[in-house]
């Protein structure tokens, strides 16, 4: 509920500001952006927001430097190393070849698309593996290609 | 000096001056002049109508249908749009970002995002495979439809 007279002091406001539905629909509000999340008209609440949206950068940069040592660590131990796929997995991106059956294959680990630039990136398949296999519908010659995978989905091939 | 943010349209809000949410600020203050930041607002039309081609367009490529529920359709296309405003690149809309300008950049999550792109998953329900319990049959949406089926939000 919203009382009229506070939008009729500030002209500026963007009038729509609905009292209705407060939520997304269910699909699209599993992780949707703090600002739509909120839906209280508590003024404690718009403080916190406010206050959390402009410390958000200062808490990631605060919190990412204990984790940043460990992923770094990771990189470069990880990054090349030999994998097959552990589980079933269908995939539909590759040029001129409807879908393809990955499990079992062998390919090796290209980056982990995670981190960019030093910045954290919430990809959920953040690791980024290239396969070289030869394909139905693509002729005798071996296909590179990228898929992006987690991982428990793979296995080191030691 | 008092800073007053334009929110999205769900929600609603009042700065307090020590008074409770529903009474207008006392008439000394009503004078100033009040910075207004849009954090977010309605996508322009212009990048609805681009978002709804490609929906369309993607939907037809990859083999996939739109919702049964258009109105969920919709609303994942008004937030793309809404990202390509602000951002340049439509990036998922039903996702969480710490830094959306660096997840822009990088595009793991721009429409169609690489989970969708691979394996065919959009958790947004913005595009269905056929043997998905909630996916229709149609692979079109028309701008009445989406404006009509997100009047209030």
């Amino acid at each position: 509920m919203t009382s009229p007279a506070v939008f009729s002091t500030a002209p500026a406001i963007n009038s729509p500001l609905s009292t209705t539905n407060n939520r997304l629909i269910s699909p699209t509000s599993l992780a949707c952006s703090p600002t739509a999340r909120n839906a209280n008209n508590n003024r404690s609440n718009l403080l916190h927001w406010i206050k959390s949206s402009s410390s958000d950068s200062m808490a990631t940069i605060d919190g990412r430097k204990p984790a940043s040592d460990s992923e770094e660590e990771e990189n470069p131990v990880k990054i090349g190393a030999r994998v097959r796929v552990k589980v079933p997995l269908t995939v539909y991106h590759i040029p001129k070849a409807q879908e393809v059956e990955l499990k079992g294959k062998e390919g090796k680990i290209k980056e982990n698309v995670a981190v960019w630039k030093g910045k954290h990136i919430s990809a959920n398949f953040p690791y980024k593996i290239e396969f070289l296999e030869k394909l139905e519908g693509r002729g005798n010659a071996p296909v590179k290609f990228f898929v992006h995978l987690r991982e428990d989905e793979f296995d080191y091939i030691d | 000096m008092t800073v007053m943010r334009a929110l999205p349209a769900t929600m609603s809000y009042a700065v307090g001056f020590g008074v409770s949410s529903f009474t207008a600020p006392p008439t000394h203050l009503r004078s100033r002049r009040f910075v207004i930041v849009k954090v977010s607002a309605e996508p322009s039309d212009k990048s609805v109508e681009i978002m709804r081609k490609f929906s369309e367009q993607y939907a037809r490529r990859s083999g996939t249908y739109f919702c049964v529920d258009k109105s969920v359709t919709s609303v994942v296309i008004k937030g793309l749009a809404d990202h390509k405003d602000s951002l340049g690149a439509p990036l998922c809309p039903c996702r969480h970002y710490d830094d959306k300008a660096a997840e822009a950049t990088q595009g793991f999550w721009n429409c169609p995002c690489v989970p969708m792109r691979e394996r065919k998953e959009c958790h947004c329900m913005l595009f269905l495979t056929p043997d998905n319990d909630f996916a229709g049959d149609e692979q079109v949406i028309s701008m009445e439809e989406i404006k009509e089926l997100t009047v209030n939000m």
